[in-house]
């Protein structure tokens, strides 16, 4: 590497860092950390984009029934 | 109902391979639930089943016999034991128990069928879900279906939809939507 050619690279890095912080900073808003995802044994919600309700399958049962 | 989380209809208790609606081969049709235990027992739902069909009546397809298809040897216990008490009951009984080999879902037009013909929730749907398993395997679902099929009034669907921990502006938005009145208490607050 030429001499000078190091300050070069720290410095285009330091003109990115603005743009990386602004990016990162707007996708912490459009897409916030799933804090609900369900961990064994728990009740959570998921809301992406389906309200649905989602328990985890090891604590459900099923049950099939025909009516006639 | 409280407890049950999720529901499907499909055809099981045959031993035709993925049948459908039109070629249903030896299949009935049939519901199947998820519920939680710790909320509703298999003898609650099984006593529901009694009161919800009448096993009196000798069913006149296989399509449309009653029949409570069991997953494992407690569920056939306690069906035996149900089973039993209502033949006590009534004498000759048509409803059968099998035990539950392959469920197949029914095609999507066929799930949640009385939601599907509420006018009101057409867009929210459309925009809620994306795509028909999502759909079909909705708590949230499940619960306007029920309501729209007049199974769950207003108040009840709200506070089912609470407990199922459904965010308030999701519930806020079924109830302009429903036309469902806020129910909560007026709070006066002094004005200076």
């Amino acid at each position: 590497m030429k001499h000078g050619e190091g300050y070069r690279t720290i410095n285009a890095f330091l003109a990115i860092v603005p743009w990386l912080a602004a990016t990162l900073t707007l996708l912490t808003f459009t897409h916030p950390v799933r804090s609900d995802l369900a961990s064994p044994g728990e009740k959570s919600m998921t809301h992406s984009k389906t309200p649905e309700f989602t328990v985890v399958p090891t604590h459900l049962k099923t049950a099939t029934f025909s009516l006639g | 109902m409280n407890g049950v989380v999720r529901t499907r209809v499909g055809y099981t208790g045959g031993t035709t391979q993925h049948p459908t609606y039109h070629s249903l081969g030896n299949h009935t049709e049939a519901i199947q639930i998820d519920y939680d235990p710790d909320i509703i027992s298999y003898r609650e739902l099984l006593t529901i089943f009694w009161e919800s069909h009448n096993p009196e009546r000798k069913a006149w397809s296989i399509q449309y016999r009653a029949a409570i298809f069991t997953h494992d040897d407690h569920q056939r216990s306690e069906a035996k034991i149900s089973l039993e008490q209502i033949r006590r009951e009534k004498g000759t009984v048509y409803t059968e128990i099998l035990p539950l080999a392959t469920f197949y879902p029914a095609e999507d037009y066929h799930q949640k069928y009385y939601l599907r013909g509420n006018r009101a929730l057409a867009f929210f749907l459309r925009e809620s879900f994306n795509d028909p398993v999502t759909f079909r395997n909705s708590t949230l679902a499940a619960r306007l279906n029920a309501y729209s099929g007049g199974y769950l009034k207003d108040n009840k669907l709200m506070a089912a939809l609470q407990r199922d921990g459904i965010p308030e502006e999701v519930i806020d938005r079924l109830r302009s939507l429903l036309n469902v009145p806020n129910s909560k208490p007026l709070t006066c607050t002094a004005s200076s």
